[in-house]
């Protein structure tokens, strides 16, 4: 390692140290009047209508199928970058450095609204932009998209700059780390600060405190920005920056990618793994390339959860996190959940009331251990049924079928707090400091929370649920072909994953028939 | 090849057509009307805990509670003084679905809940 970049980690370091000692001495804060949900639980029909359509048109898919054969991993393509209008737009240098610049900017206006702004949340701009519009609304634009957090993380482009800055300054070798990173620790890292993260979104009190969010961003950035000052920038970008490793399986779902002319990964490339197929989506590849070999293709959607690809260590962990916290967050604002935890109280005595730190983290530990427990399970029944690979690699290719009911659960469980908080935005942008400006005129703005009707917000989140389904199913039967010797025990191999789906959709349809207690 | 296809396709959309027509319960056909609650306010929260009302009804609580404080609903974003000694009368039009909390103003604390269903 070189001599500066020890010092260079240790900046962020002093950044961590401060952070947390001011966070741990500020005063708990109300959220009052921030994310709240005032949605209408599923009624009982409807969520029986949809569990009903989830069994039926999993039978469906499997009849439509039957018989069917490997397709091999190749789908079309076609490069926008191809067509003048957009490689003058997309590809163009003003492009790329607007977006760049407009993201670290708005970066820097969230810390600062944050630390200085005014403390009720929903008048200061830092825990709308963050929770809201980049947790949920960005979230969902990766996976519907593509994956523009690849390009605006205005982590990586500050780091860059500050990099930038070091070199003309006279410090030859940079404030990037070259310390080897070590293969087996894989994704762990990024799985143990996305644990960090969900922790802070569904446990910790006071999460949408302003200061408090603005602390919590400069934590995290620190530790970014220490590892990339102790490892380089690309191997934390893809093993220890846990946004980079979330929005890189969101953005599977979506229908384009990035690729270098030929499919191939470049010389050096440590992202290289024993893939079938192209390799797309490496975005350290895509950099180094030359401009007239890199391609922006639009695909079939969802196709990118079928590349098989090498899951590095941690990797499964990671994306069955995901999905399991993303139930979880939906559960623990039942009354099932609330009723269990004050059981589980009298039970064993005094650990303060439920809904204090103690039972959430509890369940945020309990609640995917579960379901890592039933997904071993379920993806040992389809290696005994279906035969094939390892277990190991068949747990690995099925994990990514289930995205598509996490990601269609988290649009119904979320979509109102988007249309409804999300209008904050539009005054914030006049006052992001809650001072009282009005900039732009719309300081005034007051959120009207009768956009849509609670029948029409039903049936969407039934229909979004079920569709999410019927794709899900339509991966398992893809990856069973793939990873089976024979249809005829891909057909058996991937019965038990498709009874799991259903357990899954079932689950998050009863979540929305419950009333939100908070 | 074909013909199963569009077997396949059309038997879910019948069959899902079907289920919904026979689950779906009939709209409820009374116009929007005059409802009112009396509600009393204790140690052990709000009685009854949860008001439910449709779409368009016209709601008057009675609210009387055993000591002052200022009582909040969510959603429609009503604040009344309320306290011993008679009742605080709070009308409004429901005309916002959802499930709004009712909670101290003050304490934060959650007293009860209105429910808007849509007409």
């Amino acid at each position: 390692m070189p001599r500066w970049s020890r010092r260079a980690a240790a900046a962020p370091a002093a950044v961590l140290l401060w952070s947390a000692a001011v966070l741990a001495g500020a005063p708990p804060a109300l959220a009052h009047g921030f994310g709240q949900r005032y949605d209408l639980p599923v009624p009982l029909w409807l969520y029986l209508y949809g569990a009903a359509g989830a069994v039926l048109l999993s039978f469906v898919v499997f009849g439509l199928f039957v018989g069917g054969r490997e397709e091999g991993h190749g789908y079309p393509r076609l490069n926008l970058l191809r067509f003048g209008p957009f490689r003058a737009t997309l590809a163009s240098r003003a492009f790329v450095c607007g977006l760049r610049v407009f993201s670290a900017a708005l970066f820097g206006l969230v810390i600062l609204a944050g630390l200085f702004g005014n403390q009720t949340p929903a008048l200061n701009l830092a825990p709308t932009m963050v929770w809201v519009i980049w947790w949920v609304g960005f979230s969902l634009f990766v996976a519907l998209v593509g994956n523009l957090w690849a390009l605006a993380n205005p982590l990586k482009v500050v780091f860059e700059w500050a990099d930038a800055l070091a070199r003309r300054l006279g410090v030859e070798e940079g404030l990037e780390g070259d310390a080897p990173y070590p293969a087996s620790w894989g994704v762990w890292p990024a799985l143990a600060l996305f644990f960090a993260f969900a922790w802070v979104e569904l446990v910790l009190p006071g999460s949408a405190t302003p200061r408090n969010v603005a602390f919590l961003v400069l934590m995290y950035s620190s530790v970014t920005w220490a590892g990339m000052s102790l490892f380089g920038k690309e191997a934390w970008l893809r093993n220890g920056e846990s946004f980079s490793v979330f929005f890189g399986v969101l953005a599977r779902f979506a229908p384009t990618e990035v690729r270098v002319a030929g499919g191939k990964a470049r010389e050096g490339c440590r992202a290289r793994g024993p893939e079938v197929g192209d390799h797309v989506d490496c975005y350290g590849c895509f950099a180094r390339a030359s401009p007239g070999e890199r391609e922006l293709n639009l695909r079939p959607p969802v196709v990118g959860l079928l590349r098989p690809g090498a899951i590095p260590a941690g990797g499964l962990a990671f994306v069955l996190f995901m999905l399991a916290s993303v139930t979880f967050d939906g559960l623990l604002a039942t009354p099932s959940w609330v009723g269990a935890m004050f059981f589980l109280q009298s039970m064993t005595g005094s650990f303060g009331m439920p809904g204090t730190p103690f039972y959430g983290t509890l369940g945020l530990v309990i609640v995917p251990l579960l379901f890592f427990g039933l997904y071993a399970g379920f993806a040992g029944l389809c290696r005994a049924m279906g035969g094939g690979a390892g277990f190991r690699r068949l747990a690995g290719a099925f994990a990514y079928s289930l995205v598509p009911i996490a990601l269609a659960y988290q649009a119904a469980h979320y979509c109102t707090l988007l249309i409804t908080e999300g209008q904050n935005l539009y005054a914030l942008a006049s006052d992001p400091f809650g001072w009282g400006w009005d900039l732009l005129g719309t300081g005034g703005y007051e959120v009207n929370l009768n956009v849509v009707g609670a029948a029409l917000v039903w049936y969407s989140q039934v229909a979004l649920i079920v569709a999410g389904h019927v794709v899900a199913v339509y991966l398992a039967h893809a990856v069973a072909l793939r990873e089976a010797p024979s249809p005829k025990l891909a057909l058996r191999g991937q019965l038990p994953m498709v009874a799991l789906m259903v357990l899954y959709t079932v689950t998050s349809l009863w979540i929305l028939s419950q009333p939100v207690v908070e | 090849m074909v013909a199963r296809i569009s077997v396949l396709a059309l038997v879910p959309v019948l069959v899902m057509g079907g289920l919904f027509l026979l689950l779906r319960p009939d709209p409820p056909d009374a116009a929007p009307a005059e409802r009112s609650f009396d509600i009393e306010i204790g140690e052990g929260g709000m009685r009854p805990d949860e008001v439910s009302v449709r779409e368009g009804d016209r709601v008057a609580m009675g609210v009387g509670s055993d000591r002052p404080f200022e009582l909040h609903l969510h959603g429609y974003d009503l604040e009344r003084e309320v306290g011993p000694g008679g009742t605080t009368g709070i009308s409004f039009e429901a005309d916002l679905t959802g499930r709004f909390p009712m909670e101290d103003h003050e304490t934060k604390r959650e007293l009860g809940v209105l429910v808007v269903e849509p007409r």
